[in-house]
């Protein structure tokens, strides 16, 4: 790993979340994003501990990677509600719950990006009386993240 | 552009016409009363996405009525502060265009009155005074112009 430099360092705005019905298709950006919070990913454990382990220590192989949620949040305008919405409503319906599950890629101001597939499991509009709505919307992220450097 | 608004906003429903003045002008609050003097506070909100500053924009203002009696500013104050409706031109709740700006709303988040002591000329003179403060939420349809 290379050493950091200041240079190499950013902040949040700019990036942008995308999504297709396929890894090679046309990606929809989905507009007035404000946080996007990729997966807390985790490497399960599986105890292979017995009467032969040494030192009286516990033993451990890795497991399988849970590969969490992302969450999107989002200044509310209809069009980009809506939009959410449909991705919501897709598992709903018999005929269109294979769709429900998307190829994903958020794209970071250094133009790194993280790539998954997944599905909306909750989308919400919360109405403050004296603020302007802010969304959140979560993707159940199914199968490995990649990331790819920037170019 | 949403200080001309304000502007337009606080002369109809004060009903005191070019006696509303911004605090960026010198104004005689001794002289020629009842005057209205707004200025815009500290606190804007300018709410970003990773798409630009879109809005809606959020600004508070101070509105302070100086007037010869107490009970004169406090009309005046009334007449700022009632519900927009089809009869009263009031503020609260306020929703419309206005100087290439929409308003999507105003709302009063204080209010107290004042009698201070005030120099003029090198003698101190007591001048009734009513201020208010109030929310703005807006968005504008043109790009703001140069002062």
């Amino acid at each position: 790993m290379a050493d950091f430099v200041n240079a190499d360092a950013i902040i949040g705005y700019k990036k942008k979340i995308e999504f297709s019905d396929t890894l090679m298709g046309t990606y929809v950006k989905l507009a007035g994003t404000i946080n996007i919070n990729l997966p807390e990913r985790e490497l399960g454990t599986a105890e292979t501990t017995n009467d032969d382990s040494p030192g009286f220590h516990k033993q451990y192989i890795p497991a399988l990677y849970e590969p969490g949620t992302v969450t999107v949040s989002y200044r509310y305008g209809a069009p980009g509600f809506a939009a959410v919405e449909t991705l919501f409503q897709l598992a709903a319906v018999a005929s269109t719950r294979a769709a429900a599950t998307k190829f994903w890629k958020v794209t970071l101001p250094d133009t790194t990006v993280a790539a998954f597939q997944g599905f909306v499991t909750r989308n919400n509009l919360p109405l403050e009386i004296e603020d302007s709505p802010e969304c959140e919307f979560e993707i159940q992220v199914s199968g490995a993240m990649t990331y790819t450097d920037p170019a | 552009m949403i200080d001309a608004a304000i502007n337009t906003l606080l002369r109809n429903a004060s009903e005191l016409a070019e006696k509303v003045k911004p605090s960026v002008e010198r104004v005689n609050v001794v002289a020629g009363l009842p005057k209205l003097v707004f200025s815009r506070l500290p606190g804007t909100d300018r709410r970003y996405t990773d798409d630009g500053a879109n809005g809606p924009f959020q600004a508070r203002y101070q509105v302070d009525i100086f007037a010869e009696k107490l009970l004169e500013a406090v009309e005046i104050a009334r007449r700022i502060t009632s519900p927009a409706d089809d009869t009263v031109f009031g503020l609260d709740g306020y929703r419309g265009t206005v100087a290439s700006t929409f308003i999507h709303r105003v709302y009063f988040t204080n209010e107290h009155w004042t009698v201070g002591d005030t120099e003029v000329d090198g003698k101190q003179q007591t001048i009734p005074r009513y201020i208010i403060e109030l929310i703005v939420e807006y968005r504008e349809l043109q790009p703001p112009q140069a002062p």
